[in-house]
């Protein structure tokens, strides 16, 4: 994989400190979106889209390939000591497809690809033993890569309908220790990564010429894993050991919905608001006991919580026509709030606390007359701000940058 | 009774898992050409085939097929029940321009329709079809990138992703004398499942209208699954004094999943005359580099006053592979058998067939090992639809796939030295059915 070193030592040195979770859900994807707090999805036409509401792939303009990277760092305390957790560095990488169909189906249809790669890892399963505290959604929730592929469809000048899905994997199996048939102890093993996919869709409607709303709806994601272990070492050990049953769930995401509205009062200007409703009080315990013998786990008791967002996007022309080619900047800004939907108390150890997200960005955008080198340059940057919870606290940043380029 | 055991064993458990694209190929035009494509590819297929062949077309492709590959493996002439490997094989080729500078995007994704990845180790004693048991049933994807050099010149690098475990699961609590299942542990655990990839690369020359030559390299790969556990804690029976009191148990293993040659592919695609089309690719593959297909257990423990009582054997060692390298040749032919049309409407039919021989890189199994595998013979048959004209809605033609394969392993047989064996003398073969349907578009 190439590693974009250079830009990873200039990230090393705007951030701040480590992270780790699920991504989308977390920051967002691509670098508009995380720019906006999380905003999009009454307005993104491009591979965000495919998990912001597919239904905006539909306005895609062209066909675009954009590549990307993305560093999280956290610097958290959890009781009062720092909790060292190890930075995220990850690829993005997105395309857009207009399907040129002709006839009725003329500039109707478009698919979009969205892949997100933690370097090195496809998926991280972490958690500490149930009696100790940890910080259950920006600890626990794992490195994991997200396929994101989605179809948009206009099905009227002012309205359209998307559809997607997120690939994650879950892992089950057996791993069975034992005497081979000279005596010698061998393992024999047989796992499987099985496919879990949750549904995206979308409606995005041009209520107005300065109004566009949409709604998506964002299908619960889990990667869970269930190995057995197996011991048949009777003739070796002086005890019997039990079958152990390794089973959790590596990385969740609720179900959630996004409401959300893209005001352009001038050409040059937009204002999104958006609400998320996210279905958080479906949280499973992220670990199972091993044996039936030990104590049951206490429920998380998470609930349901709604994020509100707010964004600005200014796009400025700059030399308008220089040498044939067409230049724009854009400023971007947003903030969210992310409410904490775990209890507190002082004998959880499921923690969390809220977050102010306050987010901004850039992006210079360019494109030729006759069909020449037309793309765009696009940076974010965002940092969480933890309030509500005495036992969690600290800060989480994070930046990313992409090329997208037309094809 | 070993032997039998050993073999029943094997026919209980043997589970097809070859690495589904080299064995069976891409898409449902190439296999009908016995995969004989690199020289070929220009479309989604060039993502495994050739990369370079992404950015010889100037429209944007989606490719769909399905197919399903049906063993019948026979080891001393009892059928081993091995697992059919089916799934979707989808892939996009988007050319595009960066100035004067021709370039093209691909990307594929190989989907089997049962799970994505499987991986298992058994017993080294264990037989097994060595081809299609270590190189494991897992999707595959793939994304690469292509560009013209000059006019006819193409150039394409990609990467292939696939997976491997490692970390550690770690318990504590108290292990139930008498009744296991009565022990009350709990779970931490620190697992990757970490991403593992291999390169590609190719470069494709069409020297002159129907004649184009291209040289392919993919790169090796070794898969190897680390995994421990560990326990912490008693021993003893709830409510009584531990019998042993902050002992602890644990065991790690290392396994080797899979293991892919680096492979080099010279290929020519000619058009001899208007109708015939004829594709020829030779495939170099480094084998004797491949592992040993076991796993590796160390074990360690403490479990106080019974420490003197616990003898674990020393570590099983292994005699190599010795496997060796091998030239494949593969030789498609396709004839356009039909050319017609009322109007705007056109449709054009192919024919085509194909035929591969891959010799066994294994060596006889004389030894303990028994890592059974044979020559294979694979014979071709397909037809392909060209539909333009379909209207409006599709300007651009659509392309109709469906491909018939045979692979056939002729009986080999594997004499042991030793004659008390425990699996002994075994004669492996057998047949592989692969069919598919595929539907090719341009936009």
């Amino acid at each position: 994989m190439t590693r974009i070193t250079a830009l990873a030592v200039l990230v090393a040195t705007l951030v701040a400190a480590p992270a780790r979770a699920s991504l989308p859900d977390l920051i967002g994807i691509g670098t508009r979106s995380p720019a906006l707090a999380g905003l999009g999805a009454a307005d993104s036409d491009d591979w965000e889209a495919t998990w912001l509401n597919p239904a905006g792939l539909a306005h895609a303009p062209r066909r675009r390939l954009t590549i990307g990277y993305v560093a999280v760092r956290q610097r958290l305390r959890l009781d009062g000591a720092p909790r060292p957790i190890e930075p995220t560095d990850g690829l993005f990488i997105g395309a857009t497809l207009p399907l040129p169909f002709g006839g009725a189906l003329r500039d109707r249809l478009a698919i979009g690809l969205g892949f997100y790669y933690p370097f090195g890892v496809i998926n991280r399963a972490r958690d500490a033993f149930p009696d100790r505290p940890r910080l259950a959604l920006l600890d626990d929730r794992t490195q994991v890569v997200s396929i994101l592929v989605s179809l948009g469809v206009r099905v009227h000048r002012r309205v359209s309908l998307g559809i997607g899905v997120l690939a994650l994997a879950a892992l089950t199996g057996e791993i069975r220790i034992a005497q081979d048939a000279t005596g010698a102890t061998t393992t024999i093993s047989e796992q499987q990564l099985v496919t879990s996919f949750a549904p995206v869709a979308g409606l995005r409607i041009e209520a107005a010429r300065w109004l566009t709303v949409g709604v998506a709806l964002r299908g619960e994601s889990r990667s869970s894993y269930d190995i057995k272990i197996k011991a048949d070492l009777a003739d070796l050990l002086p005890f019997t050991l039990p079958v152990l049953r390794i089973a959790g769930v590596a990385q969740y995401d609720p179900l959630q919905m996004a409401f959300e509205g893209s005001f352009r009062p001038t050409p040059w200007l937009r204002a999104l608001v958006g609400l998320t409703w996210k279905h958080w009080s479906a949280y499973p315990n992220p670990i199972e006991n091993a044996t039936d013998g030990a104590a049951p786990l206490p429920s998380p008791e998470f609930h349901d919580t709604v994020v509100p967002r707010a964004g600005l996007e200014a796009r400025l022309p700059l030399d308008g026509r220089h040498r044939g080619r067409l230049l724009a900047l854009t400023l971007r800004g947003g903030y969210a709030f992310e409410w904490t939907p775990a209890p507190t108390g002082p004998t959880r150890t499921l923690l969390d606390a809220s977050r102010h997200v306050v987010a901004g960005g850039l992006g210079l955008s360019w494109s030729t007359r006759r069909g020449g080198f037309s793309g765009s340059l696009d940076l974010f940057g965002q940092a969480h701000f933890l309030d509500g919870d005495a036992r969690a606290t600290g800060r989480m940043n994070a930046f990313g940058a992409t090329l997208g380029l037309d094809l | 009774m070993t032997a039998r055991v050993l073999l029943f064993l094997a026919l209980l458990s043997s589970v097809a898992r070859a690495n589904p694209l080299d064995a069976f190929g891409f898409g449902a035009r190439a296999p009908a050409l016995a995969n004989a494509a690199s020289a070929l590819a220009d479309d989604a297929s060039a993502n495994y085939y050739n990369p370079a062949g992404l950015v010889r077309g100037s429209d944007l492709r989606i490719d769909v097929a399905y197919r399903a590959a049906v063993p019948h493996l026979r080891l001393n002439g009892r059928d081993l029940g091995v697992d059919d490997s089916r799934g979707f094989a989808v892939g996009l080729a988007a050319p595009g321009r960066l100035g004067p500078v021709r370039f093209a995007f691909g990307a594929s994704l190989w989907l089997p329709d049962q799970r994505l990845t499987r991986v298992r180790s058994i017993s080294f004693d264990q037989p097994r079809f060595v081809y299609y048991d270590n190189r494991t049933q897992r999707l595959v994807l793939s994304a690469n990138l292509a560009l013209q050099i000059v006019r006819g010149l193409y150039v394409g690098v990609g990467l292939t992703f696939m997976s491997r475990t490692t970390g550690t699961v770690y318990l504590k609590g108290n292990i139930a004398v008498g009744n296991p299942d009565e022990s009350a542990l709990v779970t931490s655990i620190d697992v990757d499942l970490i991403a593992i990839r291999y390169p590609q690369a190719g470069l494709l020359w069409e020297i002159r209208r129907g004649l184009a030559v291209s040289v392919v390299y993919r790169h090796s790969f070794l898969l190897r699954s680390d995994q421990a556990f560990r326990i912490d804690g008693n021993v003893g029976s709830e409510g009584a004094p531990p019998i042993v009191e902050n002992g602890y148990f644990a065991a790690k293993t290392s396994t080797n999943d899979l293991f892919q040659p680096w492979q080099l592919t010279a290929g020519v695609a000619a058009q001899l005359l208007r109708p015939l089309l004829v594709t020829f690719d030779l495939t170099f593959a480094r084998w004797s580099e491949f592992p040993v297909p076991a796993s590796s257990l160390e074990l360690t423990l403490d479990v106080k006053q019974f420490n003197d009582r616990v003898k674990l054997p020393p570590p099983r060692q292994y005699p190599p592979s010795r496997f060796h390298d091998i030239v494949t040749p593969r030789l498609g032919v396709e004839v356009r058998a039909y050319e017609g049309g009322r109007g705007h409407r056109r449709l054009a039919v192919d024919v085509r067939g194909g035929y591969a021989y891959e010799p066994t890189p294994v060596p006889e199994q004389i030894g303990p090992a028994s890592l059974a595998d044979n020559d294979k013979h694979t014979f071709s048959l397909g037809l392909g639809l060209d539909l333009l004209g379909l209207g409006p809605v599709l300007p651009k033609p659509l392309s109709l796939d469906a491909f018939v394969a045979t692979t056939w392993l002729p009986d080999r047989a594997h004499r042991k030295l030793d004659p008390l064996d425990r699996v002994g003398d075994f004669v492996s073969g057998g047949v592989i059915v692969n069919a598919g349907l595929g539907l090719r578009t341009r936009f």
